[in-house]
């Protein structure tokens, strides 16, 4: 996924072959991340925190379930992507960049917990089963898609990126 | 007793300073966001960037401060104001709570 141009507030990218494949797949899985794992405070709760929570959580499971839709209606669109001789050239508006980011970070975060939470600088491994498996090139994938998105929108072309090496 | 006129200056207090103000005064609460290994750094900055209308330097001071720290308080405020940006944070992902304001 490479950043190409902004043409009238809309960001152009070219995909390859398969990656246009993949970055639909990885948006597939959204949402990843559990209701339950967004906490309010971390301070031992009161009524009024009690309550916090609890307006976090229809706040969160509203978003949620518009983003859903949003990439429902994302993926159903089948002009969205225009095939080229590399693959695919796609743009996308602001406001569209803003929900790839979002929902390609649900993923991101959502997979990191699936594996056990690992923090790869204090030495510690993603929990790798048969359930869990998929999940590592899916988080590793929507930082990918997250990473050229941002470049995008800091007038930078993303090249020389990499994922970070793995022991 | 007599008044006597004397010049009255008031000091020029823009808007910006008397929300400001009361902002400090209201019953404390802090939005905090806290480190975690996943979220990438370049995201977080967007983020503070968006949320709170930042410009990159301010939006890439706190990022560093939450990597290196492993916190940063983002925002004081009201309870209502805090539980409004920690919904937009917690929105983007972000690992972002509301604290006391014990200070």
């Amino acid at each position: 996924m490479k950043f190409l141009r902004r043409v009238d507030g809309r960001y152009e990218f070219q995909f390859g072959r398969r990656e246009q494949h993949v970055f639909r797949e990885v948006l597939r899985a959204y949402p990843v991340v559990p209701l339950e794992h967004h906490r309010v405070t971390r301070a031992e709760p009161t009524s009024a925190l009690a309550d916090a929570q609890k307006l976090l959580h229809d706040s969160l499971a509203g978003m949620k379930a518009e983003a859903r839709r949003w990439v429902e209606v994302f993926l159903a669109d089948l002009h969205r992507f225009s095939p080229t001789p590399e693959g695919a050239r796609a743009s996308f508006t602001r406001e569209e960049m803003e929900w790839l980011l979002q929902v390609l970070n649900d993923i991101r975060v959502g997979s990191w917990l699936q594996l056990g939470c690992p923090d790869p600088e204090a030495g510690q491994r993603p929990r790798l089963t048969a359930e869990t498996a998929r999940y590592l090139p899916l988080m590793e994938m929507a930082g990918a898609f997250e990473y050229a998105l941002l470049a995008a929108l800091d007038g930078t072309d993303g090249v020389g990126w990499a994922p970070p090496p793995r022991e | 007793m007599a008044e006597t006129a004397v010049p009255v200056t008031t000091p020029e207090i823009r808007a910006d300073d008397q929300a400001e103000t009361r902002r400090r005064r209201e019953p404390g609460y802090l939005v905090v966001c806290w480190n975690d290994p996943v979220n990438l750094m370049v995201y977080v900055t967007h983020v503070f960037m968006v949320v709170f209308g930042w410009p990159k330097p301010k939006a890439e001071l706190h990022m560093l401060e939450v990597h290196n720290k492993g916190r940063s308080v983002l925002e004081r405020g009201s309870l209502e104001r805090a539980e409004f940006y920690v919904h937009k944070l917690q929105s983007y992902g972000l690992q972002a709570t509301l604290e006391r304001d014990d200070a």
